[in-house]
């Protein structure tokens, strides 16, 4: 089954961690303001939490156990960011999080397609959102549709193990779909997986069937691959 | 004690007014949420170092209450 | 039925005991793990009562305590379905914390390494242990994270993307999580009472469960007998709060009622319901208020393992799991653990000491995770 990509963008933020989810506040600020819709969410993630635990932990040795703010707390929880992101865009389906590196990308593409194949004309959000560093965060999403009068920047596809596969850098799921997304952008396929985790081909509007202008030259939308 | 209170009510919920009333509740009418209150509370036991047992900080209900609290805390 | 994914074995670490039949007979004495902790009272703790494994030290790092516990649970659950390494075995794990004791000690000036300490490393050292080759999914759904391991496992199983699945979760004590839901004012400061009347919230736990899944007729081709079928996963989300459910409970209703869907079973085929139950006020309210939406005047009975184990966070529906697929083979109901005056404005019928339940066909086991992450896990006799 093929989905469509009906928007995608990627964005990177000196936003960090201050104690009240403020990584997890752009994430979904991000998002909603850009518009993304979707009846599922899957994020995938890696360090998600990480920061806020290692923040929450210093500022409670700092005032003392007994006294410990508790505001911080539930922003260490790596799905924490998954069930802001749900809530400010309205999300009351099935949401995910996969913890790792391309390989939580890959099951969440995974559970997606599962998603549309399961509700057929819906929507399935992939977002993967890391940071790179302490000091910078990454998110990159993904809205797929099986809907075949949605406007489409993009296709993907599970795909066998392609003739010539990269080894997986080891890059985060953010930092693999921006670089998948970009070369969308560019109108070049890309090539997410590994043997142990799958494969997924990304494929440019080119290659798929899109809609036509009155002119019948066709629609295609890179410029809709927001934020790249 | 009043105006402190406010004030760090304030941090944790931004849009607190300035003269909030010190009889109502603060989960009631005033739109603090039960999670806003626990960590208000954290604050005030970390300000004035003491602690509100389990079983005692949601009699913490109003300003009002919560200056009562605290100066019997204090004193004691 | 040839397309069925069953349950051929099982393996576990709890504070209750690290193998079947300790944990289930201490379960059916209705008997809580719930005891006070020296060490964490010497640090000043505002609760020091908790659940823990005693004596399990593998590697004596803490900051590999989920990697021991992961490892020890996976082998005895392979060991248990007599399945060696070969083919295309996946691990599917649910997790919280990660190994919290890694960003414990990294807030204290280590350095952090972030793949040894992401939920994502217990995974992958299950498969280093065994050598599996199949795909690693960790989910990181917190309270309702084994169900997600669980039910993935089971499709991909299903699917023929595995040819089996070592599936659960891990759940290593985490002093951030002590530290964060005392100060949150959800945790009891000594028992965990689900569904009592004077409930005082939540014990934190720890925990590893591990179960292999594979086609109940691979299964029977081997001469396996299967412990149980695992019917499929129901999931929503209340996209209402990063803490608190809602509190009509109508997200958990519609996780429940996406799990009887995916079983392909009505309300009344439900013999006993494994509740997420964490013993705080509001979500044992929501979560009774939720049950009958969904099963109206047929609610089924009810216990909640929470009391006798405490919240293992990410391990906890993999435990109730475990705990579930071994009253199926029993058909016994063990208890709701600390129940002394139910709280009869939730109208349950709570099961309080061990029920025999010659009729049990399924089971709905339920973990709504913060953030409004809602599933009920469905498993059915074999």
């Amino acid at each position: 089954m093929t989905a469509r990509v009906v928007r995608a963008g990627h964005w990177t933020s000196s936003q960090v961690d201050s104690g009240d989810g403020a990584v997890a506040r752009w994430a979904a600020g991000t998002l909603a303001g850009d518009r993304f819709q979707a009846d599922a969410l899957l994020l995938a993630t890696l360090d998600s939490g990480a920061r806020e635990s290692i923040g929450f932990w210093r500022s409670s040795r700092e005032t003392g156990f007994p006294y410990a703010n508790p505001r911080p707390f539930p922003w260490t929880l790596s799905n924490s960011s998954t069930g802001r992101i749900a809530q400010a865009l309205g999300i009351r389906g099935p949401t995910y999080t996969l913890v790792g590196r391309s390989e939580a990308l890959i099951g969440a593409l995974g559970h997606a397609m599962d998603e549309l194949e399961t509700r057929p004309g819906s929507r399935a959000l992939v977002v993967a959102l890391d940071g790179l560093g302490m000091q910078v965060s990454q998110l990159a999403a993904m809205c797929l549709s099986t809907d075949p009068a949605s406007y489409a920047v993009g296709s993907v596809v599970a795909c066998g193990r392609p003739d010539a596969p990269a080894d997986p850098d080891g890059g985060t799921a953010s930092q693999t779909l921006a670089a998948a997304l970009d070369r969308l952008a560019g109108g070049k396929e890309a090539l997410v997986g590994s043997d142990r985790d799958g494969w997924f081909s990304f494929t440019p509007p080119s290659e798929i069937p899109t809609l036509v202008r009155e002119d019948g030259e066709p629609l295609v939308g890179s410029d809709d691959i927001v934020g790249v | 004690m009043l105006e402190v209170l406010r004030a760090e009510l304030r941090a944790v919920k931004e849009d607190v007014p300035a003269d909030l009333p010190a009889d109502r509740e603060l989960t009631g009418e005033l739109g603090v949420d039960s999670l806003d209150v626990v960590e208000f509370v954290a604050r005030l036991e970390y300000r004035f170092q003491f602690v509100v047992p389990d079983n005692e900080w949601q009699q913490l209900a109003t300003l009002d209450a919560i200056v009562d609290y605290a100066l019997a805390h204090l004193r004691g | 039925m040839t397309d069925r994914v069953v349950v051929t074995g099982m393996g576990l670490r709890t504070p209750l005991g690290s193998d079947l039949e300790t944990l289930w007979a201490r379960l059916l004495s209705g008997e809580s793990a719930s005891q006070h902790w020296p060490d964490l009272a010497a640090e000043n703790f505002p609760i020091a009562s908790a659940c823990r494994l005693q004596d399990f030290e593998v590697s004596g790092d803490p900051t590999r305590r989920g990697r021991d516990l992961a490892v020890a649970a996976a082998r005895d659950a392979l060991t248990d379905s007599d399945l060696d390494g070969d083919g295309r075995i996946g691990v599917f794990v649910g997790t919280t914390m990660g190994e919290s004791a890694a960003f414990e000690a990294a807030a204290d000036g280590a350095e952090l390494r972030i793949d040894e300490a992401a939920g994502s490393v217990f995974a992958a050292e299950v498969a280093r242990d065994r050598g599996l080759a199949g795909p690693l999914r960790t989910y990181g759904t917190a309270c309702a994270a084994g169900n997600y391991a669980l039910g993935a496992a089971a499709t991909a199983v299903r699917k023929g993307t595995v040819t089996a699945a070592v599936s659960g979760g891990v759940e290593p004590f985490s002093k951030i999580a002590m530290l964060g839901f005392a100060r949150s004012r959800a945790m009891s400061g000594d028992l965990c009472r689900p569904f009592d009347r004077a409930r005082a919230g939540m014990q934190l736990g720890e925990a590893a469960a591990f179960l292999v899944l594979e086609r109940e007729d691979q299964a029977l081709a081997r001469g396996r007998d299967p412990l149980a079928v695992v019917g499929g996963l129901g999931l929503s989300g209340d996209a209402f709060h990063p803490t608190a459910p809602r509190e009509d409970g109508s997200g958990m209703a519609a996780a429940m009622r996406a799990g009887l869907a995916a079983a392909g079973i009505g309300p009344s085929e439900v013999g006993w319901v494994c509740a997420h139950g964490t013993g705080t006020l509001r979500s044992d309210a929501a979560e009774a208020r939720a049950l009958h939406t969904v099963f109206g005047d047929q609610t089924p009975p009810v216990a909640s393992v929470k009391g006798a184990l405490g919240h293992s966070l990410g391990a906890a529906t993999a435990v109730q799991a475990v705990v579930a697929v071994q009253a199926l083979r029993t058909r016994t109901l063990p208890p709701n653990a600390n129940l002394v005056e139910p709280d009869d404005s939730l109208m349950l019928d709570v099961v309080i000491e061990p029920r025999p339940a010659p009729e049990l066909r399924w089971i709905m086991s339920c973990g709504y995770a913060f953030g409004g992450l809602n599933s009920a896990l469905m498993l059915g006799r074999a």
